[in-house]
């Protein structure tokens, strides 16, 4: 009889300790998994492919740890995305250092450093009563493309370079928004010294300028930095040897409102932008825009491989 | 029925002996049309002199950028209407005739294609092919216009009564005297009405210039749209209206001109 | 609507239409026509003579082709095989265009161009033959006064402000405009209502024996038939000829069942409305009684009898008698086989 109780006591315990160790398992998993529920939001961006990743990196994150998210990104236009999370339709989205001081705040000043501006940002934007998350490392800041060949050429280090050795009438080609802004076109070309007589302007659709220089419809085209399709197409970045454009940190924004109502979403995301290198942003954008891979399926691809969703 | 106010001409080409007084009563609409445009064009360009611009909004908000914007547009709104009637009323005409019916359906088929493409992507493919600018707009929009008036060429002229061209058969019309005398003055009409269609759609369709270097109101339109600045989007949006009433306008006085009497 | 009767027209103008082009003989040889993919042809190996200066009608009933037929002669429908001889010139394969402007044509649905005055429809042919302006009004006006229609009223107006019957006697105006030798009538007056379409007829009759132009006439009425023609075709299926004569022959002899059939019931009486009084003997001197003119036909005198006279004055030529009114009658049914 002894026998048997010790080997009855041994399978329970070993039983016992069975369902402990799994319960406990699950328990962690389900701790990660749950750690948003209750999160209800609505995430927007703005209409080109980086912006779009970001959010769709956050939407994924949230739905990985039980959290509900609506989808509204691709709004067409800064501002307009901007005016919808004011207004209410959107709660949150991912926007650049530069253009709130330039665009929202008004400010003209651009001779700061990145961590400086973002610290003047979060301040003047307590006003509107937008909370910014902490920011990426990457500046994608607006830059002037040329192919490598061209660079070659005509010997471009910098946009001096650009301003000084291209043949007269070159095209440079700038997107219509470009066109308006404080930190444009018009600027630029006062700050490196460009006469509208020595070059033509081109008006393209962003996504068509990069192919078109590429092509050579255009000598130099305005980009994005981080945007992947510069390395896909041959195209290379001269140096910003007259600082002209801000720096284009990017953070996720929200309302107060939202960050009062889910202050464990708040905690929850601000790890994520430090994991974003110039490098990473531009691989996940090729990865959308040159191989034409689905957002999202990037964007959780890359919340596995940086540890954020295990 | 209009009665005869002159002596009868019994001699052809009597459809244009009419007094001014009466074109005038007969034409009231036609005369109000462009005086309202004209109020509204007033009105903007007052409002806009008087407005605080900020600095983006200065940008596009100036005589010289918002007078180019305007040229180009009518440049892209007349060439692409020129070249769909240049290529749809011949078409239309071709596909009535006995030897070319039976090509109709395939034609009214790619026709319709060229609806139904997403117009920005098509834009700027053809760009990227042939070249940036007001000809590949031009041509562009040119191929998303021609249905209307290219089906309503071929409705007008189907719909004439088959007896009226076998009389003028008869009388000893060749096939081409019948065309010219007979069949296009009735099909006049409702080629018209296509026409007037089409320019509507051309003057829309031409905003979409500023995405291919070709100019236009979109210059106004999709910085105002994305900058969040309305008094450029309304701006550009007014001007766009503005522009399509005067088409409007246009269009209805050839059709008055152009309508044969009697019908 | 003011009518100008005919005949008061032309005696406003002193008599005739001026410089009429009298008609030519039309020769239709084995005229066939076969629509592709059909069994059997529309009209077969059609042979007619057409007398010139005369009205011939073709008669039958519907798509027994006649229509066909008579569009073969302008080739409005181009025949399979045949030849057309008009005036002893070989017209099948001379340019359309050309030949029909040489041709007459008057369709039932009339065919007005509606974007055209009165006066410049009228005036398509002689435009197409570029005829001198002045020449070209001085004939438009002479035609319509022909037809009925004033021109300083009808000529600047549209056709839609005209009545059916207006618009068929603007339709024939058009095709006499430039004086051919034929005339292609294809139900002219089935359009109109039964009072006009009488009174059209009996003015074209009238026109007819002025201008002697050779008319090809189609209509499905016999009656219009008998009215019109100097010589009837009795037409059927697929445009075989069943009888070709006069009027009176066609009544008092018909050739088939077919005619017979078509002919319908009381040939007999019905000839009699086509022979006039004035061939018949009289008893001299006048009677009490009825009088009917030399123009009146042996059918009103048979009915002047019917009705209970006696005796029927003859104009001032005299009296018939009934016996007499009888000889006549059998004498006419002799001399018409």
């Amino acid at each position: 009889m002894r026998v048997k109780s010790h080997k009855v006591v041994a399978i329970a315990a070993a039983i016992a300790l069975a369902v402990v160790g799994s319960a406990a398992t699950s328990t962690s998993a389900n701790a990660a998994g749950t750690a948003l529920k209750g999160v209800n939001v609505i995430v927007g961006s703005k209409d080109f492919t980086e912006s779009i990743v970001l959010s769709k990196i956050v939407k994924q994150f949230i739905i990985a740890h039980g959290g509900k998210v609506t989808d509204k990104t691709n709004i067409k236009g800064s501002s307009t995305t901007r005016e919808a999370m004011v207004s209410g339709d959107i709660n949150m989205y991912w926007e650049y250092t530069g253009t709130a001081w330039l665009v929202y705040q008004k400010q003209t000043d651009v001779n700061i450093s990145p961590a400086d501006l973002y610290k003047k940002v979060v301040a003047g934007d307590k006003k509107a009563k937008v909370t910014w998350l902490p920011m990426t490392s990457f500046n994608d800041t607006y830059a002037w493309a040329i192919t490598k060949a061209n660079a070659t050429k005509y010997g471009i280090k910098t946009y001096s370079d650009l301003a000084k050795k291209l043949p007269a009438g070159s095209a440079w080609c700038v997107e219509s928004e470009f066109q308006s802004r404080p930190d444009g076109w018009a600027g630029f070309k006062t700050k490196y010294g460009i006469t509208d007589g020595n070059i033509t302007t081109k008006v393209l659709d962003t996504g068509a300028i990069y192919q078109a220089t590429k092509d050579g419809q255009c000598m130099v085209g305005e980009v994005f930095a981080t945007d992947g399709r510069i390395g896909a197409l041959g195209l290379m970045v001269p140096a910003e040897d007259l600082s002209y454009f801000p720096p284009y940190n990017a953070a996720l924004t929200m309302t107060d409102a939202t960050a009062k109502k889910y202050p464990q979403l708040v905690k929850a995301l601000a790890p994520i932008a430090a994991k974003i290198s110039n490098a990473t942003m531009q691989n996940l954008n090729a990865r959308v825009d040159v191989l034409g891979e689905d957002a999202d399926t990037v964007a959780k691809s890359f919340l596995t491989a940086s540890g954020l969703v295990k | 029925m209009a009665k005869a106010l002159l002596k009868p001409n019994l001699t052809a080409g009597s459809m244009y002996s009419q007094s001014a007084r009466l074109i005038f009563q007969r034409h009231r609409s036609l005369i109000i049309q462009p005086v309202l445009i004209l109020i509204l064009s007033v009105g903007l360009a007052i409002s806009l002199s008087r407005a605080h611009l900020d600095v983006i909004e200065k940008v596009t908000i100036n005589q010289a950028f918002i007078f180019r914007a305007i040229q180009d547009h009518l440049i892209l709104s007349f060439a692409s209407a020129a070249v769909i009637l240049a290529v749809a009323i011949p078409a239309g005409i071709l596909l009535t005739r006995r030897r070319y019916k039976k090509f109709t359906p395939i034609v009214l088929i790619l026709a319709n294609i060229g609806q139904a493409f997403p117009a920005v992507g098509v834009l700027i493919i053809a760009g990227i092919l042939f070249g940036f600018g007001k000809p590949i707009a031009i041509f562009s929009f040119a191929a998303f216009g021609i249905l209307p008036i290219l089906r309503n060429t071929i409705v007008g002229l189907q719909e004439i009564d088959p007896f009226i061209i076998e009389s003028a058969m008869g009388m000893g019309m060749t096939p081409k005297q019948a065309l010219r005398q007979i069949e296009l003055p009735l099909a006049v009409p409702v080629i018209l009405a296509g026409v007037r269609t089409t320019l509507i759609l051309t003057v829309g369709v031409a905003t979409l210039g500023v995405f291919v270097n070709g100019g236009g109101l979109g210059t106004l339109i999709i910085p105002g749209l994305k900058l969040n600045r309305e008094l450029v989007l309304v701006t550009g949006g007014m001007l766009t209206v503005i522009v399509a009433f005067t088409m409007d306008w246009l269009a209805r006085a050839a059709e008055e001109l152009l309508r044969p009497r009697g019908i | 609507m003011v009518y100008l009767s005919l005949f008061a027209a032309l005696q406003r103008q002193g008599g005739s239409v001026s410089n009429t082009t009298h008609g030519q003989e039309i020769r239709l040889e084995k005229l066939t026509k076969r629509y592709p993919n059909t069994a059997k042809d529309a009209v077969s190996e059609f042979s007619l003579v057409i007398p010139a200066g005369e009205c011939v009608v073709f008669v039958g009933p519907s798509g027994c082709g006649k229509t066909t037929t008579m569009k073969m002669i302008n080739r409005i429908i181009e025949p399979t095989s045949g030849r057309i001889v008009i005036g002893g010139e070989d017209v099948t394969k001379t340019p359309a265009h050309e030949l029909r402007r040489n041709i007459g044509y008057v369709i039932q649905q009339i065919g007005l161009f509606p974007h055209m005055t009165i006066a410049d429809n009228v005036a398509t042919v002689p435009q197409l033959l570029g005829w001198e302006k002045s020449k070209t009004r001085a004939r438009v006006n002479e035609l319509l006064e022909l037809v009925g229609l004033d021109p300083s009223e009808y000529g600047s107006r549209y056709p839609k402000q005209l009545s059916g019957g207006q618009q068929q006697r603007v339709g024939v105006a058009r095709a006499l405009a430039a004086d051919p030798a034929v005339l292609l009538m294809d139900e002219p007056f089935g359009a109109t209502d039964p009072i006009t379409r009488v009174r059209l007829q009996k003015e074209f009759r009238a026109l007819q024996r002025e201008l002697k132009k050779t008319v090809v006439f189609v209509t499905h009425d016999f009656e219009e038939a008998l009215l019109l023609g100097d010589r009837i075709a009795v037409l059927s299926d697929q445009s075989k000829v069943e009888q070709y004569g006069t009027p009176l022959e066609i009544l008092s002899a018909p050739a088939t069942k077919k005619v017979e059939s078509f002919v319908g019931e009381a040939a007999s009486v019905r000839m009699l409305g086509l022979v006039s009084l004035a061939s018949v003997s009289v008893a001299s001197g006048t009677v009490d009684g009825p009088t009917l003119a030399e123009t009146a036909t042996l059918r009103e005198a048979m009915e002047g009898f019917i009705t209970g006279a006696k005796a029927i004055n003859i104009g001032t030529r005299g009296h018939l008698t009934f016996e007499a009114l009888q000889g006549a009658i059998s004498s006419t049914r002799a001399g018409a086989k």
